[in-house]
């Protein structure tokens, strides 16, 4: 502990280290910005000047050396992995470009409903909603201070706040959640219906893990001394069998079916082979 | 017999208020009514306290409070009972949330354990907060923790924090205990597992899909649920603020018992109802609440 990882330079990243990613400072950094502006929408005029196909193939090569990026570095054996030393970069990298998701999905939301809200009608209200508590939270949210437990006095913005979080997303949260209780209880008098051999195994071995999951059930076997050759029929014991052996069987199947579905789902995407709406429209 | 088989016929008709009350009072009851109820660890639940027990001295634990208000009836005892544990066994940890809610619920439970066993913030425990993007977040910790995570919940840089120190990556790390209300453990799986001893606490619905990791070594623990909550209590003596041997979980076991009685009771009257109906040959009634 406390040694810094040993990771394998990647290819070329000493020369990008030295001239083009290092830190620059006063006159030198403005002009960076600058550059970097200019390059973008530089990037972003020719893309804007090709045709559907070059941008399809643009798009096809760029998903294809990203896969390519990760699969590299998951293959291969660490001695010799050529791209290891960028995994760190990239990743800061994505988590910008992550944050730049967040923006475009804000922009997209007040835009939906501002223009609800220009049209009016009767799903105007909703918007309003939307803006009130967006605004609430992102204001009252960045004038908020950290509040320690037990705190008698705060700032205005984090008392509203707290409101906002505590009072009401936490609780409208929970409600709606507690809400489910109601239903499950509702659904399983009206509609669990034993009709089929199928069903009643099923009935039998829900009612033998609901029992041994609380105390009330395991106490009806509770006689039976724990170190006794027919501990085995102890509630609990029944209920972490059915979990730990047929339950675990039947979820390792749907995971590994679920696993190699994801597999094939990959591949096709990181070989552009899918052809979904994306590619079509383009 | 016949009125037997119609007064089971009658019994389709519940309303469905009635059900509601039910419910209401068989859970709301044993929170004021403590009902004394025991529970019996099971190997899971014993599993990760040995996991705990085996951790070097010093190492810090991470928790992931993975959870929001939604489920915190199950995924509050779940953090408790294990930072408790934690704090008992002077062993420090760092919270950090992959949802929005958890870090600061995770807090609030972590403050009230502080004052009960005098711990300090920054030298006993630390608050990493809420991080966006999960995934790209947990890759980048792997490699830089201090880099990705900066600031901890107050503001404060991370690497100034003496909890901080020597801990360079999420591999340095003793153990990572995930308390999940949604499904992050394939993550932390994908990335974190064979490099950082994983653990997970779930909400009981996602239990049985969490037995294969279990299974397979590449989770050292799991506690599942309330029930799961309250074994670990009961596992590790649990005392509350005031020294009375119940914790959240062991309490609400009591609304967890009636309400498992009352489902089963209940799947078993609509079932004799329906089958009466048919011994009886009456038409079933006018759609009583059937889409429930």
């Amino acid at each position: 502990m406390g040694d810094q990882p040993q990771v394998v330079t990647g290819l070329f990243q000493t020369w990008f280290s030295e001239h083009l990613f290092c830190p620059l400072t006063g006159v030198w950094f403005w002009l960076a910005v600058l550059a970097s502006i200019l390059a973008f929408c530089g990037v972003l005029a020719v893309l804007q000047k090709l045709n559907s196909a070059a941008r399809r193939r643009l798009t096809v090569v760029c998903t294809f050396l990203a896969g390519l990026f990760y699969s590299l570095d998951f293959f291969c054996p660490e001695r010799w992995d050529p791209v290891q030393g960028y995994v760190q970069p990239l990743g800061n990298f994505l988590l910008v470009l992550s944050g730049f998701s967040i923006g475009l999905g804000i922009i997209n939301l007040v835009m939906v409903h501002g223009r609800r809200l220009a049209r009016g009608g009767g799903g105007a209200i909703n918007s309003v909603a939307f803006f009130l508590g967006f605004l609430g939270m992102l204001v009252f949210g960045l004038l908020a201070q950290p509040v320690e437990d037990g705190a008698t006095r705060v700032s205005f913005a984090t008392g509203v706040f707290e409101v906002l979080f505590r009072g009401l997303l936490n609780s409208l949260d929970a409600t709606t959640f507690a809400l489910l209780g109601f239903f499950i209880v509702t659904a399983a008098y009206r509609a669990f219906r034993i009709r089929t051999v199928e069903a009643g195994l099923m009935t039998v071995v829900a009612f033998l893990v609901m029992l041994g999951q609380v105390p009330a059930g395991q106490a009806l076997t509770a006689w039976i001394p724990e170190d006794h050759a027919l501990a085995l029929l102890r509630i609990e014991n029944i209920q972490n069998w059915l979990l730990t052996v047929p339950n675990t069987a039947a979820a390792r199947g749907i995971l590994f079916g679920s696993a190699v579905g994801g597999f094939a789902l990959s591949l096709r995407v990181w070989l552009s082979l899918e052809q979904g709406s994306y590619f079509r429209e383009m | 017999m016949d009125s037997l088989l119609r007064f089971l016929v009658r019994l389709r008709q519940i309303d469905r208020r009635v059900i509601a009350a039910l419910t209401l009072l068989c859970l709301a009851v044993p929170l004021k009514v403590p009902l004394p109820l025991k529970m019996v660890p099971l190997p899971a639940t014993k599993k990760l306290k040995t996991t705990i027990d085996e951790l070097p001295p010093g190492k810090l634990v991470v928790i992931t409070c993975d959870w929001e208000a939604g489920t915190k009836g199950e995924c509050e005892p779940l953090t408790t009972t294990v930072m408790d544990y934690l704090m008992r066994q002077n062993r420090p940890f760092a919270i950090v949330s992959f949802a929005q809610q958890g870090a600061k619920l995770g807090q609030q439970v972590a403050f009230k354990l502080a004052a009960k066993h005098q711990k300090e913030y920054g030298r006993d425990w630390i608050n990493w907060g809420y991080k966006p993007n999960y995934d790209k977040t947990l890759l980048a910790m792997m490699t830089d923790l201090p880099g990705t995570i900066k600031e901890d919940i107050n503001g404060t840089p991370v690497a100034q924090l003496t909890l901080m120190q020597g801990v360079r990556t999420l591999k340095d790390v003793g153990m990572l205990y995930n308390v999940a209300g949604s499904g992050l453990l394939d993550m932390y799986i994908q990335f974190c597992s064979g490099d950082i001893t994983l653990a997970q606490a779930c909400t009981a619905v996602m239990g049985p899909e969490r037995y294969p990791y279990l299974q397979s070594g590449q989770i050292k623990g799991l506690l599942v649920g309330l029930g799961g909550a309250a074994q670990f209590e009961q596992l590790t003596e649990f005392k509350d603020e005031f020294g009375n041997p119940r914790g959240k979980g062991l309490q609400r076991m009591g609304s967890q018992s009636l309400g498992h009685l009352l489902v089963m009771f209940l799947i078993v009257i609509g079932n004799l109802a329906v089958w009466a109906e048919k011994r009886v040959g009456a038409a079933p009634p006018p759609v009583a609440g059937e889409e429930g």
